[in-house]
């Protein structure tokens, strides 16, 4: 019985990882998830995760920038947020958005080389739930 | 025989014909219903440089078009003011070849020389006249009346005045730049570097996909990333559409070292900063053209193309008498 329970944990703790967004564009694969079940919370900022794998290792540098839109990015709006982030952590970075009120919104990541040819400029985009409690 | 001669030109009207062209300067294509003539360029160059057509006649077509900058904004100026010292939105873009573009101000509302010359005359930031108010001030001067009546046969309209402004700047034709006399086959008009810059211009650079053709422009809207949020929508104003939001007609770069600064709202100072803005890779934009994106340019390369660039500069305009205000 006791196996079967920890069988089941175990599957469960694998759905989960698995469904976080991976996606993969200039060479770069990126792992995006969030405190808030990968959505964003709207009672208090939202931690957004990312990992970064080039050539299935970590990767160390990213002249990256994260952009927070309410709805789809639109040239008519500023972003309601915009984070540099450049230091990575063997591959993973975070970044603290802010709180929002519920809606749907998209984090649009932006990667660039810090050291020209390392991998190819890409960009992100993922739509996010801010569900009312 | 002469006399014959003579008679069959006058029939033929080749008489008038020739004349007309020994009196014409080279000049862009004018449309039908406005063929150029001396007395319409004659006076179209009085009106430019005349303040009389501001409301309060401080503030003439050549305050933001300077001669000595390419008919651009004077130096260093990123908007020329108005009257009153009003600021509009944008830079001014030089006029040189102007004749020759189908899309002319910065989100191409303008088919033609005539229809643009009506903006700045009624625009509040920059001259803030009516169209009354400029025909009637021109119909009440003496020596207006008479150049009207000489270059169209009747008295001064809004109509003929943007097409007496327009047949001058179809003169304002410039393509003797040292550019010009290396495509002519002149080796000796480039140097080594300039050579070099013309390569990553038309290579790896990628310049040459808006800026082309012999006035370096490809006519079209782009968005060139220069800000994350352009709080000026460009095209979209013309369009209302989303997608051309931040899009503004490529200029072309003939005497592109004679018109800092740069950029539609001039936020470019100089030559070296423009290119290093495309060689990041710009602002992350929506609208962003795809072109635009890290080029890994050295820095010894963006010097190459910035002396390139300064080819293009014909020294001759700054100097040409039939470009100058007559004293």
């Amino acid at each position: 019985m006791k196996r079967i329970v920890l069988a089941l944990l175990g599957f469960t703790l694998l759905g989960n990882a698995v469904a976080h967004d991976t996606r993969s564009a200039g060479g770069v694969q990126v792992t995006m998830s969030t405190d808030a079940d990968d959505g964003l919370n709207v009672s208090s900022g939202t931690q957004v995760r990312l990992n970064f794998l080039h050539a299935r290792t970590p990767l160390m540098a990213c002249a990256c920038r994260v952009l927070l839109y309410r709805g789809m990015p639109s040239a008519r709006v500023p972003p309601l947020q915009d984070v540099q982030l450049t230091s990575l952590n063997a591959g993973g970075g975070t970044v603290q958005l802010i709180t929002v009120p519920p809606g749907t919104y998209t984090l649009v990541l932006v990667g660039r080389p810090v050291q020209f040819g390392d991998f190819d400029a890409f960009k992100m985009q993922y739509v996010l739930q801010a569900s009312a409690p | 025989m002469k006399r014959f001669l003579t008679v069959l030109c006058s029939l033929t009207g080749l008489g008038s014909a020739v004349a007309l062209l020994a009196t014409l300067p080279v000049s862009a294509p004018a449309p039908a219903e406005n063929p150029l003539t001396p007395e319409k360029i004659a006076l179209g160059k009085r009106l430019f440089f005349d303040p009389v057509l501001s409301r309060d006649r401080t503030v003439s077509c050549s305050s933001c078009h300077d001669p000595q900058h390419a008919f651009a904004d004077p130096a260093g100026q990123a908007i020329s003011p108005g009257i009153q010292g009003r600021l509009g939105r944008r830079n001014a873009i030089s006029l040189i070849n102007a004749g020759d573009r189908g899309a002319l101000t910065w989100s191409g509302t303008s088919p033609s020389l005539e229809t643009q010359a009506v903006i700045p005359m009624t625009d509040h930031a920059e001259l803030d006249l009516t169209i009354d108010e400029v025909v009637a001030r021109l119909k009440a001067d003496n020596q207006y009346s008479a150049l009207f009546r000489q270059a169209f046969g009747e008295v001064a309209s809004m109509q003929n005045t943007v097409r007496a402004l327009a047949s001058f700047e179809r003169t304002l034709e410039s393509r003797n730049a040292p550019y010009d006399r290396y495509q002519a086959g002149d080796a000796s008009a480039f140097t080594a570097q300039q050579a070099r810059g013309m390569d990553l211009f038309f290579g790896k650079a990628d310049c040459f996909h808006c800026h082309t053709g012999r006035d370096f422009s490809d006519g079209r809207a782009h968005n060139n990333a220069i800000q994350l949020f352009n709080p000026d929508v460009g095209l979209a104003e013309r369009t209302e559409d989303d997608a051309d939001v931040g899009k503004f007609i490529s200029p072309s770069l003939r005497n592109v070292g004679l018109t800092a600064p740069y950029m539609h709202d001039g936020s470019f100072k100089t030559l070296r900063e423009v290119v290093e803005h495309y060689n990041a890779g710009g602002e992350p934009n929506p609208n962003a053209d795809p072109l635009i994106r890290p080029l890994g340019l050295t820095d010894a390369e963006l010097d190459d193309i910035v002396a390139f660039l300064k080819t293009l500069d014909d020294s001759t305009i700054a100097t040409n008498p039939a470009f100058r205000e007559e004293k």
